[in-house]
């Protein structure tokens, strides 16, 4: 009777551009926070029922802080795939690893929940992929899961439909939305007892994952070049503090021709 | 020759804006390369668009006609089915549109065909090095281009974004060829599975309106929104959207959202409420042809992208905005 959720550590690309604010200097990487939404179903749901949440994430291994802070939102056990061989992995061998660590690690889980896409690729594939790594059925855009003895309920959105199925045991999901009237923060307690807890790190070795599937070497697709984008309109800002007189010349400014 | 299969829907029997897409660039190939089109109808009521691409400059024609679970869910062996057929096919790309359909079908069907995928792809490029078709996608948060080559197996497949443009497609006079595959793709109806219907949802097309108002964390709860939508109703009954701060607290819906997880938008005018500025959400109005920002902080980044800014409270402005208009049009 286990969650897993899949936790991706993202780089934030927007760093030079944000100066301000309170990433900059220290750490240019964070979790997910689509996969955080994703965390929060899965909370809710070991509240509700007394799953245990388990989360697995794909990285180097100086990513091991970030996965440690997830022991802060009430995660049970914290896993982090770590091999120089997996690096360069495209979607494919993404979701072949994963998929190989959840059968070999937990082939009792109950439920995969996953959040609709990260921050820096942006694809959304891996869930959907890894879903038929493992053979089972996965679903976009939950917007509500409700649990019996074995069965999953969920209520998905899919084009502006809202529909209610009644499925298997075993399941993927992705989440978009975190559940309604509900916030998941990290409990002061838990984020003291997360410094002592260690993050469990797995290996291409543990796994009977071989080097010709995974990374550069297990992928399908490869990015030939890089270039840079050409700059966005540029804009010139003509700006005022918000004053009768000046707003009414503004105004004129900018829907004369619509009146 | 070489084949290409695009996998495209219908509206009423009219092609989306992103089949479109798809059809023109498939033309493209075809024109330069030479490549054969092969379009793949999956959906309800796939006759409907038949009439339409009987017109069009496509080589053949395969349609499905789905079931109500097929919307959200295809089984395991209808996938495979589907994987056998394009084996047989063998074609060099498949490319689909990127709704939410296939946005789930595309990963399977790839992962079962060994194969490489691209999500969200804008355009290809023709490698002349080893004559095959590279896709084009934004990476890294939108600032850089990537060409992502598919180098040892095939087909390529690639999910294309929608973008702004109006494509004009070539027309046939010569029929292509029609073939029903619903039987080989055999859908059968599953009875383990329950599907209940609940509601619709309304549909908006923020990407399509031509003046669209941004709200973000300024907002305080629900009821604000009755305030904002007077005053879309001023605007020619502008679109109303908003950050993802706003989706997580629920205050608006998912398809509302604007920036690189939701949605691009190609207005004539942005009027952002309340709004900092992320660089997630920048992206989303970047097309923009004019922005108006209002924030009662006068270091809030959205004022670096901004044509005119109002460092102000929200509330006021908008209703300041109200009083001005709603007078004027009286």
């Amino acid at each position: 009777m286990y969650i897993i959720v899949c936790v991706k550590q993202v780089k934030n690309y927007n760093f030079g551009k944000r100066m301000t604010s309170a990433f900059s200097g220290i750490n240019d990487m964070f979790n997910n926070p689509s996969d955080l939404v994703a965390l929060s179903w899965a909370i809710k749901l070991k509240q509700l029922y007394g799953f245990k949440v388990i989360t697995i994430s794909m990285g180097p291994s100086r990513v091991t802080s970030l996965v440690r802070q997830l022991y802060s939102y009430g995660v049970d056990r914290a896993f982090l795939l770590t091999s120089p061989h997996l690096s360069g992995s495209d979607t494919y061998a993404t979701s072949y690893a994963l998929g190989n660590m959840i059968k070999t690690l937990f082939p009792e889980y109950s439920l995969i929940i996953c959040g609709d896409k990260s921050l820096d690729s942006e694809t959304g594939q891996v869930p959907h992929s890894l879903a038929m790594a493992l053979g089972i059925n996965s679903y976009a855009n939950i917007v509500n899961i409700l649990h019996d003895d074995k069965y999953f309920e969920i209520t998905c959105e899919m084009d502006s439909t809202w529909i209610r199925k009644v499925t298997e045991e075993r399941l993927l999901i992705t989440v978009t939305q975190a559940p309604e009237n509900y916030v998941n923060l990290p409990g002061i307690k838990n984020i003291i007892d997360s410094e002592s807890k260690d993050v469990e790190i797995i290996t291409c070795e543990d796994l009977t994952i071989s080097d010709e599937n995974v990374g550069q070497k297990g992928s399908f697709t490869k990015v030939v070049s890089l270039y840079n984008k050409n700059s966005v309109t540029k804009r010139n800002l003509h700006s005022i503090v918000f004053e009768e007189k000046k707003m009414e010349v503004l105004m004129k400014t900018l829907f004369s021709d619509r009146l | 020759m070489k084949k290409i299969c695009i996998f495209i829907e219908h509206k009423d029997g009219i092609p989306t804006s992103n089949s479109r897409k798809i059809i023109f660039m498939a033309q493209t190939l075809k024109k330069q390369y030479g490549y054969i089109i092969i379009a793949i109808i999956l959906d309800q009521n796939a006759e409907k668009f038949l009439s339409y691409l009987e017109t069009t400059e496509v080589d053949v024609i395969y349609y499905v006609t789905l079931n109500a679970r097929n919307k959200f869910l295809f089984s395991k062996d209808e996938i495979n089915n589907l994987v056998n057929f394009l084996k047989k096919i063998n074609p060099d790309i498949a490319w689909a549109t990127n709704s939410s359909g296939y946005k789930i079908l595309f990963p399977q069907v790839a992962y079962i065909l060994n194969t490489g995928l691209c999500a969200a792809c804008t355009n290809f490029k023709f490698d002349e090095v080893s004559g095959c078709i590279n896709m084009v996608r934004m990476v890294y948060s939108n600032n850089i281009y990537a060409q992502i080559a598919v180098h040892r197996s095939k087909p390529l497949m690639a999910t294309i974004l929608d973008d702004e443009k109006t494509y004009c497609l070539e027309c046939n006079l010569t029929c292509p060829e029609i073939h029903n595959i619903t039987t080989q793709i055999n859908l059968s109806e599953n009875n383990n599975i329950k599907i209940e219907m609940m509601k619709k949802v309304e549909t908006i097309c923020l990407n399509k309106s031509k003046i669209v108002i941004g709200l973000g964390n300024g907002i305080n709860d629900k009821l604000d929104l009755t305030l904002f939508k007077k005053l879309a109703t001023l605007l020619d009954n502008a679109s109303i959207g908003g950050t993802r701060e706003l989706v997580n607290r629920q205050i608006i819906s998912r398809n509302y959202q604007i920036g690189s997880t939701g949605m691009q938008i190609y207005a004539d005018m942005y009027i952002a409420f309340g709004i900092s500025g992320s660089p997630q959400h920048i992206q989303g109005i970047e097309h923009v042809k004019q922005i108006i920002a209002v924030n009662n902080d006068p270091y809030a980044a959205i004022f670096q992208y901004s044509d005119y800014g109002i460092i102000g409270d929200l509330f006021e402005v908008a209703n300041y905005m109200i009083n001005y208009l709603g007078g004027k049009c009286t």
